[in-house]
């Protein structure tokens, strides 16, 4: 028998997908995918399709899946 | 026998029998007086033996995710494994401040030069290496450390309270080691989050400044740190951050000095994380009058005090989060924040400046994963 401990981590961490927000320059279009190692904010990607300025990453962040 | 229990009727019998009465209310009463705190001292050593072999496991798994991630391509793993152990057990030995005048100084030696010499040592051990593989070696070495130390200090309070049979002691460790949990948790989560060079909650001042940053010329002006020149509302904006996408801090204090020194502002903005009360939302901006920044205070002092000497504002706006926000994956609700604070440092700016006048601004964090 042992006392509870009380604040302690939760045991159901909650699990968080990795996701990397591109955004053209420009047109400021975001496109939301998963995490791909080599994946740094603001790293310059490629060129927009629509406007043929640059496509960089402006966010890297976890967000918990949702459950459907 | 026949047991009748009265309740709440001002009746304090519960048998027919007075002895057995006297035996069933008196005789644990006895006991709890007497035995009272070794049954407590018991329950507890049994809660914190689980908590420290807890504490083992993941020290242990930090210990040997440290090993995978550094032997990673490398022959002598068995000579890396020993020097890693080596790293383990380093530890840095504070100055005396019974006279503290130039403590700050001194304090600063001794972080810089261990700083200095965690870097030497892993170039040496890995003369290969590219800078951002270096410094994620780097980090997840630190981290591994902090695990084995907060580990080894909760054993020791641990054994020696059982050795001892100390109730208090014992009690104390109990009350804190939640907090101690929740660190250990923390660093276990910053591992696989520096592993892969993804940005951590820390990072959201370097983020925001460093979007500033993008397409003006970078120089150095500090160890790791950089600071690149912009106009914003029609003010010259001097932007300063650590140099990514490395995670380190850089040395802000050392900079915003040599820059308030050099430049003679009007205003001083700083951006950082801060840790949030219980209750609060993660990601909450706010704002406030000051140095915001942690660590142990070096650059905390610097820039106050090189502030002070110029008469200068120092404005502070911070994106709130738990410990383990700030050093673990960047949740959503951080991520999320740049546009509020770039919006809150356009309205700084044009409330409290005047065209052409100089402003500095300041993201201070940890910048892993994050390009300027």
């Amino acid at each position: 028998m042992s006392l509870p401990i009380m604040g302690a981590p939760e045991k159901k961490a909650k699990k968080l997908t990795v996701y990397t927000i591109e955004e053209c320059v420009k047109c400021k279009k975001p496109v939301k995918r998963e995490f791909k190692d080599g994946d740094l904010v603001h790293k310059v990607l490629d060129k927009c399709k629509d406007c043929n300025e640059n496509i960089m990453i402006s966010l890297i962040y976890g967000e918990e899946l949702k459950k459907n | 026998m026949d047991l009748i229990f009265i309740i709440g009727a001002g009746n304090t019998q519960i048998t027919s029998n007075p002895i057995l009465n006297l035996a069933i209310i008196y005789l644990p009463l006895a006991l709890l007086i007497l035995y009272g705190q070794k049954l407590q001292t018991w329950l507890i050593t049994n809660d914190l033996s689980k908590t420290v072999g807890r504490l083992k496991e993941m020290n242990d798994k930090s210990r040997e995710e440290t090993i995978a991630h550094i032997t990673e391509g490398i022959d002598n793993k068995e000579e890396t494994i020993k020097r890693l152990d080596s790293f383990l057990e380093y530890f840095t030995i504070m100055p005396v401040d019974l006279d503290p005048a130039g403590v700050i100084n001194k304090l600063d030696h001794i972080m810089t030069s261990r700083d200095m010499r965690m870097k030497s040592e892993i170039q040496q051990l890995f003369p290969d290496l590219d800078e951002l593989k270096a410094n994620s070696i780097e980090n997840v070495i630190e981290i591994a450390t902090s695990f084995n130390f907060v580990y080894k200090i909760v054993r020791h309070f641990y054994l020696v309270g059982k050795k001892t049979n100390n109730f208090l002691l014992l009690a104390q460790l109990q009350m804190i080691i939640p907090f101690l949990m929740l660190q250990a948790d923390a660093l276990n989560k910053a591992m696989a989050t520096f592993k892969k060079n993804q940005p951590i909650g820390d990072a959201i001042g370097p983020m925001i400044v460093g979007k500033l940053m993008l397409e003006h010329e970078k120089h150095d002006i500090a160890v790791d740190t950089v600071y690149a020149e912009s106009d914003i509302s029609g003010r010259k904006a001097i932007l300063v951050t650590a140099k990514g996408p490395a995670g380190t801090v850089g040395q802000p204090g050392n900079a915003v000095q040599e820059l308030i020194n050099k430049e003679n502002p009007s205003l001083l903005i700083m951006i950082d994380a801060a840790l949030k009360l219980e209750g609060e939302k993660t990601g909450e901006v706010a704002e406030g009058i000051g140095a915001a920044i942690g660590g142990i205070g070096v650059d905390k002092f610097k820039i106050e005090e090189a502030a002070t000497n110029n008469d200068l504002p120092v404005y502070a706006i911070i994106v709130k989060q738990s410990l383990v926000e700030a050093i673990s994956l960047m949740t959503k609700e951080i991520a999320e924040s740049v546009d509020t604070v770039h919006t809150i440092i356009n309205r700084i700016i044009e409330e409290r400046t005047k065209p052409n006048d100089k402003i500095i601004i300041v993201g201070v964090g940890n910048t892993i994963g994050v390009i300027q």
